[in-house]
């Protein structure tokens, strides 16, 4: 089969435009934060029409997840996405504790230790996502401030899990970790010290007037194609679409806060960075309740003991809000201690379609900034099955040892 | 069941016609809704359009080595908080085809290439049929 036939034709709109220039810009580029490959077709400086290729870190975790049991499987949700992953854990451990029925059963104290991770890592991939941005348009003390000050936010996590990228907090029935009353002043603290520095990123993010010039009017989406291209998160909301998961399906100790969600209209990049600044701040609002919440709860439970048997041939959805959307779990069960079927929807999959869109009428040099703008998460995005056999024309699973090998090998064979 | 998604799912019924099957609770708030695969063609057009339903996915699987079931998740929360229809039909896996809703629900346009690729279900009429995640050398699946 060729490859040319597999690939995404050019359609050109308008007859009018003498020479188009197409543009490929990736897989691995200086301006793409993750592997993609965009192709760019150009009128000029101008988009006239945009094509997105992804798969370019494809591990097969669907699979993954089939062939081992439902508390292995923990382990390979928190590996979804480095950004997100105790998002991933908590809505695969819910997908679960929905299928047992022990959903209402959650001690309140590990609902509160899990809605304040969620938050903390809203928090830091908030922070993360407006460096890149800055850097992307080349605001470099934005940049640079933001990563520093991120670090304040990494360190309580640290704080509490032990850990800064997969916090191994979650599990079946509850958390594996307490946060100790006598610990809470200190987080108290540090959570002050985040304020602070978030409503520092906030003003020089907000009031510069070169961030408003720069990112005003670019990469629109209005209301309606958010809509029909089913974008979700900031993105959506920042088209005037008043979605998000934790009001509308609400979980763990969302419904008992008192929080808002941010909706802007222009559907323009400046919008989507307003409304995670704003998120930023109500994530604040919703660790301090949880805190309170926390230290008033007098059961020191943070895990169910027992769990009842999983019924063969039952289905449940479950769906969370991480930073950059909803994410939905939907699990099949059947007489197997694995699941039959692992379906995971994450928001970058649904938002990255909507970029050809929003990419079309604005300059090569928007184009950075407009894929940025979405907080694309590639790994996320490429989750799924097959890895093929070079020597062969068979398809087949490798392991991680033959897939590390078949990668020396040709580093070597390339550097001989 | 709350009445409201009792009038909304015997609404899905009706819309359904002849392609009806059942429908059945899966979840609290989560609702199964099995169709022949013939109804593909006008249903979830319906829960888009006139229900103001969300896609939420679509997920493919194989069952007893000969179908394929495909189920379509959509979130209907502006009727009620944690509503959730599932559409489900199968399809046999020797002629697995089945008319695609993109050019209806662009929302779909790369779940249905995803399960081309993976599944090898071919969609009838999508826009797009072109490689997303698998490499463009790749065979296609048969």
């Amino acid at each position: 089969m060729s490859a040319k036939k597999n690939q995404e034709p050019i359609e050109i709109p308008t007859s009018e435009i003498k020479r188009v220039l197409t543009v490929p810009i990736g897989p691995f580029h200086p301006a793409l934060i993750e592997p993609v490959f965009l192709t760019l077709h150009c009128d000029g400086e101008t988009i006239i029409e945009a094509n997105i290729k992804v798969g370019f870190s494809h591990r097969g975790i669907q699979h993954i997840m089939e062939k081992r049991n439902y508390n292995r499987n923990i382990f390979i949700a928190e590996r979804v996405c480095g950004i997100c992953s105790n998002h991933h854990a908590t809505t695969y451990t819910g997908c679960v504790e929905r299928l047992l029925g022990v959903e209402s059963e959650i001690p309140d104290r590990a609902r509160y230790i899990r809605t304040i991770f969620l938050e903390l890592e809203r928090l830091h991939s908030h922070l993360l996502w407006l460096g890149v941005a800055a850097d992307l348009i080349g605001f470099e003390t934005l940049f640079m401030h933001s990563w520093r000050d991120r670090e304040a936010v990494m360190d309580l996590l640290e704080l509490i899990s032990g850990n800064r990228v997969n916090y191994g907090m979650q599990k079946i029935g509850g958390v594996r970790r307490d946060i100790p009353n006598d610990l809470i002043p200190k987080i108290r603290k540090m959570t002050r010290e985040v304020k602070k520095i978030v409503s520092n990123i906030a003003s020089q993010a907000l009031s510069d007037r070169i961030v408003e010039s720069r990112l005003k009017g670019i990469g629109v989406t209005t209301s309606n194609d958010a809509r029909r291209f089913g974008v979700v998160g900031p993105v959506a909301r920042a088209s005037g679409l008043n979605i998000d998961s934790r009001k509308d399906s609400p979980i763990l100790a969302y419904d008992e806060l008192d929080w808002k969600i941010c909706v802007q209209k222009d559907g323009d990049v400046l919008a989507r960075l307003v409304v995670r600044v704003h998120e930023l701040f109500e994530s604040l609002s919703i660790i301090d309740q949880s805190l309170d919440k926390l230290s008033d709860s007098s059961s020191n439970e943070i895990a169910l003991e027992s769990l009842p048997p999983i019924e063969s041939g039952i289905e449940a959805l479950f769906k969370s809000e991480p930073p950059r959307g909803e994410l939905a779990y939907h699990i099949i069960t059947n007489d197997t201690a694995c699941p039959e079927r692992v379906r995971i929807r994450t928001p970058s999959l649904i938002n990255n379609y909507a970029v050809p869109s929003m990419l079309k009428g604005y300059t090569i040099a928007d184009a950075p900034i407009i894929f940025g703008s979405i907080d694309p998460c590639l790994s996320c995005t490429d989750r799924v099955i097959f890895i093929k056999d070079i020597n062969g024309n068979k398809t087949k699973q490798l392991s991680l040892r033959e897939l590390a090998q078949n990668n020396i090998k040709n580093f070597r064979r390339l550097n001989s | 069941m709350d009445s409201i998604v009792k009038e909304t799912l015997e609404a899905i019924k009706t819309e359904c016609g002849p392609d009806f099957i059942k429908y059945w609770e899966v979840q609290p708030h989560q609702y199964g809704v099995e169709i022949k695969s013939s109804g593909i063609a006008h249903v979830p057009s319906y829960l888009f359009t006139q229900q103001k339903a969300r896609l939420v996915t679509i997920n493919a699987s194989r069952i007893q080595f000969n179908k394929i079931e495909l189920m379509y998740i959509f979130s209907l929360e502006k009727i009620l908080k944690n509503f959730i229809v599932i559409l489900r039909t199968w399809i046999p896996a020797n002629n697995s085809s089945i008319k695609s809703i993109t050019p209806l629900i662009p929302a779909a346009n790369f779940f249905e290439r995803e399960i081309c690729e993976m599944v090898g279900v071919e969609f009838i009429g999508h826009p797009t049929p072109y490689r997303l995640i698998l490499p463009y050398e790749w065979p296609k699946v048969s």
